[in-house]
């Protein structure tokens, strides 16, 4: 009886042990497209650095068309940003600065994530 | 006189049956153990080496956008080979000569940088597969592609606006 109780536990203990470092591996791998992925939300953010503040683009409310996200070859997801306005509490009036933000989202082994990065800009 | 004490099964002890299924029961388990150590071991390895790895590919891709960001311009050399290119920065517009190099070097596969080719280490110490620069008159591309220890390979891009 005594063997038979220590040897479900020992069963269960590595069991455990082995599933957890699955889980680990797969955070690893998760992580790996995570970091891709607030690459391209960076870089969109710089590219917009180039978008003059009159552009339509930069407009208070706009939307953007979802661009897709590729990594190693494959689309996994899209990328988009949004205008929004910004109220500066200590300037006067509710628009003081445009928050652009820029978000990344992707599918990956049936987890849907996603990362977004956010600046301010003088409208 | 003495009691005759029977001679009896009951002795003590382990017949040789008994010692051969215990040794073939302990060679398993320990077998068992022994392959989930080397298994075990495997993934921590791989898992590490990827990590860092994606760290190293994130901070190549930071120190690019910064060392873009104070310079004016830049130019792309395809050097040995399409994949592989190496990105020059002026930090003004007046400069006859690069202030900062970032390149890939044949002899180590490793991704360098420095105010002089040659004259400084490399970034980081994962090899890399592909250093593809793309430029602009007003920005710089740049997308790469680390390989770890263990053979998998890390992508990374990025792009950074000239602010000098």
């Amino acid at each position: 009886m005594e063997a038979m109780t220590g040897a479900t536990i020992t069963v269960i203990a590595v069991l455990g042990l082995a599933y957890s470092f699955g889980v680990g591996r797969a955070l690893v791998n998760r992580y790996e497209v995570a970091r891709a992925a607030l690459g391209e939300a960076s870089a969109q953010l710089e590219a917009l650095q180039l978008v003059p503040p009159s552009d339509p683009t930069k407009a208070f409310g706009y939307v953007s068309p979802p661009s897709p996200f590729r990594y190693e070859g494959a689309t996994l997801g899209s990328s988009s940003w949004r205008v929004l306005a910004y109220d500066e509490p200590s300037l006067p009036g509710t628009q003081d600065l445009k928050r652009i933000i820029v978000t990344v989202t992707w599918r990956n082994n049936a987890q849907t994530d996603s990362v977004s990065l956010e600046r301010l800009w003088q409208p | 006189m003495a009691a005759l004490r029977p001679v009896g099964r009951d002795e003590g002890g382990l017949t040789l049956t008994e010692v051969a299924v215990v040794m073939v029961i302990g060679t398993m388990i320990m077998a068992g153990l022994v392959g989930f150590y080397l298994a075990s071991q495997g993934l921590w390895l791989d898992a590490s080496t990827q990590a860092i790895t994606q760290r190293e590919a994130s901070l190549v891709a930071t120190a690019i956008r910064d060392s873009v960001r104070v310079s004016n311009r830049a130019d792309a050399f395809s050097t040995p080979d399409a994949l592989h290119q190496e990105l020059a920065l002026y930090r003004n517009a007046s400069d006859v000569t690069p202030t900062y190099y970032f390149w890939w070097d044949p002899g180590d596969s490793l991704i360098h940088a420095g105010p002089t080719i040659g004259g400084s280490g490399p970034i980081v110490m994962s090899h890399a597969d592909r250093f593809q620069v793309t430029k602009t008159g007003v920005a710089v591309r740049v997308d790469l592609r680390l390989r770890t220890a263990t053979g998998s390979t890390v992508d990374m891009g990025t792009l950074a606006v000239f602010m000098n």
